[in-house]
């Protein structure tokens, strides 16, 4: 999430005071109190209530801990419960991540175009002239849309000369790519798992912060309080989310009691080299194109949505794949700790193992702050990063798959780049498994729009991030 | 005339609460508006942390705090300066 808003701040704010909590061992003793310090007596809300919003602290917590708000046992267990269970579990529950929390979910109304009163009940008439469906009648010089035939087509809003209709739309299903999200009779949002691709953008969307993603913070807490060596594994989008370098960063990494810094970049490289050769060998074999497959979202959305584009992913591993891979078997009695930038990284590592936990970028941060760690001013000098080739991190950001890989192909390499999936790229991609001939024969696929460094679960503004990225030399 | 000084913390509680927005949102305005202004970064801002009760992201205006600073509170502060 990169646009501010107080769904966020509050999101933060809870995960670094658990951190505190944690760090001080008073999880247990004290979590109940969290919605209290938050929401004090005489606050101003963002709901009904003050006791309305710290109720709806209490679910937020429940996720941080580990728990989704639909694995409630008791409406009447509070947070410390919860913490409890947290403490004495071998490892994360290894089950759907996105939940959404009805309480804070707003029910926000259906879809409309509806007339403000910028409309100045013109001569022209163009909102009803122009309307397809005949639903528009100006009443006492107001244009009125009949919502019960109104079927959404936007023609009055484009047509309207004072700009006085506007489109109200519902922030979570609007977003999402494939259409996974509908209402409840309550008009609460449910997702449809079958279908959702876990690209984040309802979490990034919601403007109640009622859609939560399972976390792995206290089992990583756990793991480095522990006598375990614990390896943190960054995601390339994480060299550009603190304004500091690479070994700074990697000092306040460790200043957290991580033992062990390493790049997925490390890893990019191979992936770089076989991508391009993979490409090289699918092209003579006559195929139309290939496409990228790095994005953990557009791995989803082939598997459950588009199969027919399973043909032309690319089967070479991800670059936390391969890093994963040689790590496990170079390190086998450490934790491994995936950084991650987004929700669909956190399952790709989950569900093929690469790593015993993973923790969002956002939590790292949350980290630092709890830990009174200022990423700027960590030094150590016996930090050492090691010499990561500058292309491999580009990875990170929208187009640099197709400008690495297009490097040791040549140039027959034609790319096609998606930057940021919508429900019209959606379609796009689903026609080009029937085209006959394409003007290009590679696609790169980004779901979120810039890259990783726009996954749901960033802190960065992704331009800045993207050229903290290129500069890093 | 003398440039205001902005300073913006980016100490990691200010930057994660929303200050590593504030920051590109300043660097990235008209020059006509950042010309008023000197932006600089800095670490902490005197008096504002969590144990004095005040809340990121923190800003400072002519040595004048401001707490959850948004771009609207910063550029209201510059002019009451320039008044």
């Amino acid at each position: 999430m990169t646009v501010r808003n107080n769904a966020m701040i509050t999101r933060r704010e809870l995960i670094r005071r658990i951190c505190t909590l944690f760090k001080n061992n008073q999880l247990v003793e004290q979590i109940d109190r969290i919605q209290l310090h938050m929401r004090p007596k005489d606050s101003n809300s963002f709901r009904c209530c003050i006791y309305k919003d710290r109720a709806i602290i209490n679910y937020k917590i429940m996720p941080i801990l580990g728990y989704r708000v639909d694995e409630e046992c008791d409406e009447l267990d509070p947070p410390s419960f919860y913490a409890k269970m947290a403490m004495v579990r071998d490892k994360p529950i290894p089950d759907r991540l996105i939940s959404v929390i009805g309480e804070a979910c707003s029910s926000c109304p259906s879809e409309s175009y509806q007339v403000t009163n910028l409309c100045q009940g013109c001569e022209g008439q163009f909102c009803m002239m122009n309307c397809p469906k005949n639903c528009i009648e100006m009443v006492n010089g107001h244009a009125i849309i009949d919502q019960e035939k109104c079927v959404l087509c936007g023609r009055c809003q484009s047509v309207c000369p004072f700009h006085a209709i506007v489109h109200m739309g519902i922030p979570c299903s609007e977003n999402c790519p494939v259409d996974a999200i509908t209402k409840d009779t309550m008009g609460k949002a449910v997702i449809n798992h079958e279908i959702c691709i876990r690209c984040g953008k309802c979490l990034d969307h919601c403007p109640y912060g009622a859609i939560t993603e399972r976390s792995h913070l206290i089992d990583v807490l756990k793991a480095l309080r522990s006598e375990e060596t614990v390896v943190a594994l960054i995601a390339p989008a994480l060299a550009g989310q603190f304004k500091c370098t690479l070994s700074q960063l990697t000092a306040a990494i460790q200043q957290v009691g991580f033992d062990q810094v390493i790049e997925v970049a490390e890893g990019a490289e191979e992936t770089i080299r076989l991508e391009g050769k993979e490409w090289e060998h699918k092209m003579a074999a006559g195929q139309k194109f290939l496409t990228s497959s790095c994005c953990a979202s557009y791995q989803q959305l082939v598997a459950r949505v588009c199969p027919s584009l399973g043909e032309f992913v690319s089967d070479t591993p991800s670059p936390l794949s391969l890093t994963a891979g040689m790590l496990k078997s170079s390190q086998n009695n450490s934790k491994l700790v995936f950084i991650s930038p987004c929700i669909a990284k956190k399952l790709e590592s989950q569900s093929h193992q690469l790593t015993d936990f993973t923790l969002t970028i956002e939590e790292l941060g949350a980290m630092f702050a709890a830990y009174g760690v200022e990423f700027n001013t960590a030094i150590d000098n016996e930090v050492q990063t090691k010499q990561v080739d500058k292309s491999a991190r580009c990875f990170a950001y929208s187009g640099g798959v197709s400008q690495a890989v297009g490097r040791k192909a040549g140039d027959e390499f034609k790319p096609h780049i998606i930057n940021g999936l919508n429900r019209k790229e959606v379609k796009w991609l689903q026609n080009q498994t029937k085209a006959i001939k394409t003007d290009f024969n590679f696609i790169e696929v980004m779901v979120c729009e810039g890259g990783c460094v726009n996954g749901c679960d960033v802190i960065a503004n992704p331009l800045a991030a993207t050229n903290q990225i290129r500069n890093i030399s | 005339m003398n440039k205001i000084k902005v300073e913006i913390s980016i100490g990691t509680y200010s930057y994660i609460m929303g200050g590593a927005q504030l920051l590109e949102a300043l660097k990235n305005l008209e020059p006509s508006v950042s010309e008023l202004f000197d932006l600089v970064p800095v670490i902490s801002i005197a008096n504002c942390n969590e144990d004095t009760g005040h809340k990121p992201p923190y800003v400072s205006v002519n040595g004048n705090p401001l707490e959850e600073a948004t771009l609207a509170f910063v550029l209201t502060a510059v002019r009451r300066e320039i008044k």
